[in-house]
């Protein structure tokens, strides 16, 4: 089921009088921008804008969306752009900047991060298929012209997370009331949307191996909720992933929360790959 | 890799208070502690979020302290101080009380946790000395209770008490301490309890006899005057808090405080070990009044449920000193013996359940101040220093399993170790 976008959802903050620019205002031709925060935004205003509008982030390449470092070219590229499309509450030295200076047209997902403990609302394809329509909207605000293209972009979106969300639900039709332990609980959405139980464990780094004491609460986690792998966000170290099998033989996978991505990777991809994980690794 | 830096500002709000310096106290007026200043921009300039907490283990030398990482004991700084140095945590997880000259410093250890909704992002960055100081002539104890941190200056009877995650933005300059000083001067302990009330030693640089109970306005509501030579706290269930004396100990509940007598007309409890989960507190003893060196072989259990006190032998006829003992995750004793064992307490049954070799047989010095081996207990390891060899363990309690140990260029005296994160 897709939730259908909230009144509200897109600020139109006409301020562009404001911004004293000699420039027509934009939404015409192929001049319009679209600044993004994170991945996922990123990836959702690419699939929406098509080739009518260019989309670009904040963030470079590999870096953490958490990544709370802004430059002043970041702010004054954000200030510019026709949209933005931004989580609030993600990143508070971009919630600072917004704040103080306003874009023209913000596109705030955090509508869709209604748990307010868990920002990760990207892990649920269907409320990224809704997020898109935002999109679409604000873009068509700003070039009128292009809203066919926007909305047939938004369209096609919304079938792209339809599918990935039809691959997670017949996958996991069996999985109901599983146990999903993982180091970093970002999950919620996802297990929400697919009927699983998310329960963090803390104090284990992937990386670094663990004292015997965190790896005997580690596995009582384990047999507690009767599940063979333990999800980080990252390949467990060899020795961590050696001393977490202890008796039980519990694996470890690679559960990503889609914050950063790296080359060659993007929502999609990973979203398939936490699905193969899922598969593989949960105890149904 | 996820490893993104954050900039100073955001990650480290806590350790920008650069206030100007004050002089230290008198006697007479014991001055406010307060900080000393610089312009330090902190070498700590970038925070590594991380994939958990990480405990850090904090080692004096001759010369300064040394942090190091808890997993491979590398050594992450080297901060130089005067004087001896004594070491405690703060009470935040991630910040290290150095007592030396001049006061307490508040030393970063480099580690921490921030709340993300019903989780945390665990950071790193180099530990380093933050310069904020809470004066005192004679730094002496440092209690973590209830969020709270008490500190007590041996020379004056000035109390310091504030919330433990305030405490390196200096809670006193920033008017957030309660405050308090004894009627004279002595080496002495406070703890303040959650209700806002202060149990807090009584006496004189000669004689200690007892403590007081002050409401959160520092007015008495409560004293005994029964305990000789108080020295040490520590708090176990339901907030019961037991001071030692050369008798017994008190046990103090609310208001109540009852005496537990030992079995020997001198039997000295100054050193006590409890845990919030454990309704039962082990402390040391001492029976030979005359002796430079009490070289003894029993450790005390209280057990504060019906204010009883029993004394355990330690196998071999071991002995140990103060700063030898700790506890476990379970509640579990532990005794770093001069055998060079750690042994397991059963604190419930009141028998020792397993003894482990960690480190070589050793002798228990004249003076307190010369490196001793060390015992600091974390979380279910216990962590122990070898000054012989310049080493240091780590020893799973449960197990008694040595699972690291390192080496250091340094010989180490005083250990502690902070988990790096807000464990309260």
């Amino acid at each position: 089921m897709r939730s259908a976008p909230l009144a509200g959802g897109v600020l139109a903050l006409a301020l562009l009088a404001a911004c004293g620019s000699t420039d027509p205002p934009a939404g015409g031709e192929d001049g319009t921008t679209v600044v993004t925060t994170s991945h996922p935004l990123q990836y959702t205003a690419e699939a929406v804008a098509g080739d009518r509008a260019s989309v670009s982030s904040v963030l470079a390449a590999g870096d953490d969306s958490h990544n709370t470092e802004i430059s002043t070219r970041q702010v004054a590229e954000m200030v510019d752009a026709d949209v933005v499309v931004h989580l609030s509450g993600l990143q508070p030295a971009i919630d600072t900047a917004l704040s103080a200076r306003p874009p023209q047209h913000l596109v705030d997902a955090v509508q869709y991060a209604d748990d307010e403990n868990d920002p990760h609302f990207w892990l649920d394809p269907v409320r990224m298929a809704s997020l898109g329509q935002d999109v679409a909207a604000a873009l068509s605000e700003v070039d009128p012209e292009g809203a066919a293209d926007y909305e047939a972009g938004a369209a096609a979106f919304a079938t792209e997370m339809d599918q990935l969300d039809a691959d997670y639900a017949t996958a996991l039709a069996g999985c109901r009331d599983a146990a999903l332990v993982t180091s970093h609980e970002a999950f919620g959405y996802l297990a929400q949307r697919y009927g699983l139980r998310q329960i963090g464990i803390a104090g284990v780094d992937p990386e670094v191996e663990p004292s015997p004491a965190r790896v005997r609460d580690v596995l009582e986690v384990a047999r507690e909720n009767d599940v063979t792998t333990i999800f980080f966000e990252e390949t467990a170290n060899p020795a961590v992933a050696e001393k977490l099998a202890g008796d039980l033989g519990v694996q470890t996978a690679v559960l990503h929360p889609v914050e950063r991505v790296e080359e060659g990777q993007d929502y999609l991809s990973l979203m398939q790959e936490n699905l193969q994980a899922l598969r593989t690794g949960l105890n149904c | 890799m996820r490893r993104s830096p954050l900039l100073t500002l955001t990650a480290l709000p806590l350790s920008l208070t650069l206030l100007a310096a004050c002089g230290g106290g008198s006697t007479e007026t014991p001055a406010a502690p307060a900080p000393s200043s610089s312009s330090e921009t902190s070498s700590a300039s970038q925070a590594t979020e991380v994939g958990a907490a990480k405990t850090r283990v904090a080692v004096t030398y001759d010369g300064g302290v040394q942090v190091l990482d808890a997993a491979t004991f590398e050594v992450l700084a080297d901060v130089p101080y005067d004087g001896f140095a004594r070491l405690n945590p703060a009470g935040d997880g991630r910040h290290v009380m150095v007592s030396a000259t001049g006061g307490f410093h508040v030393l970063d250890a480099g580690a921490w946790s921030e709340p993300h909704g019903d989780h945390s992002h665990y950071y790193t960055a180099e530990p380093h000395d933050t310069d904020v100081v809470y004066a005192a002539e004679k730094p002496g104890h440092v209690v973590r209770h209830a969020g709270k941190t008490t500190l007590f200056d041996d020379g004056t009877g000035h109390v310091v008490s504030f919330d433990s995650e305030h405490v390196a933005h200096d809670a006193v300059e920033e008017d957030e301490a309660r405050e308090y000083t004894t009627p004279a001067a002595h080496h002495g302990v406070a703890v303040e309890r959650s209700d806002g009330s202060l149990v807090v030693t009584e006496g004189t640089e000669e004689a200690r006899t007892g403590i007081r109970i002050l409401d959160a306005q520092n007015t008495e509501i409560a004293s005994n005057d029964q305990c000789p030579n108080t020295h040490g706290e520590t708090v176990a269930a339901e907030e019961t808090v037991v001071i030692g004396c050369s008798d017994g100990v008190l046990i103090v509940k609310g208001t109540e405080i009852t005496k537990v007598t030992s079995p020997d007309a001198y039997g000295r409890i100054g050193n006590q070990w409890g845990t919030e989960e454990s309704p039962i507190v082990l402390g040391d003893y001492k029976s030979n009044p005359d002796a430079e060196i009490d070289l003894t072989t029993r450790v005390s259990l209280i057990d504060t449920t019906n204010a009883t006190l029993r004394l355990v032998e330690l196998p071999g006829g071991t002995s140990y000193w103060y700063r030898s003992l700790g506890r476990g995750e379970n509640g579990e004793g532990v005794v770093l013996g001069t055998d060079g064992q750690l042994h397991l307490i059963d604190t419930a049954a009141g028998t020792v359940t397993r003894s482990t070799p960690v480190i070589d047989p050793w002798e228990v010095q004249e003076d307190w101040q010369a490196p001793q081996p060390q015992v600091f207990t974390l979380d279910g390891t216990a962590f122990i220093t070898e000054p012989a060899t310049k080493e240091i363990h780590a020893v799973d309690i449960e197990t008694g399993e040595v699972y690291a140990s390192g080496t250091l260029d340094v010989t180490p005296n005083e250990l502690t170790a902070v988990p790096g994160e807000v464990t309260e």
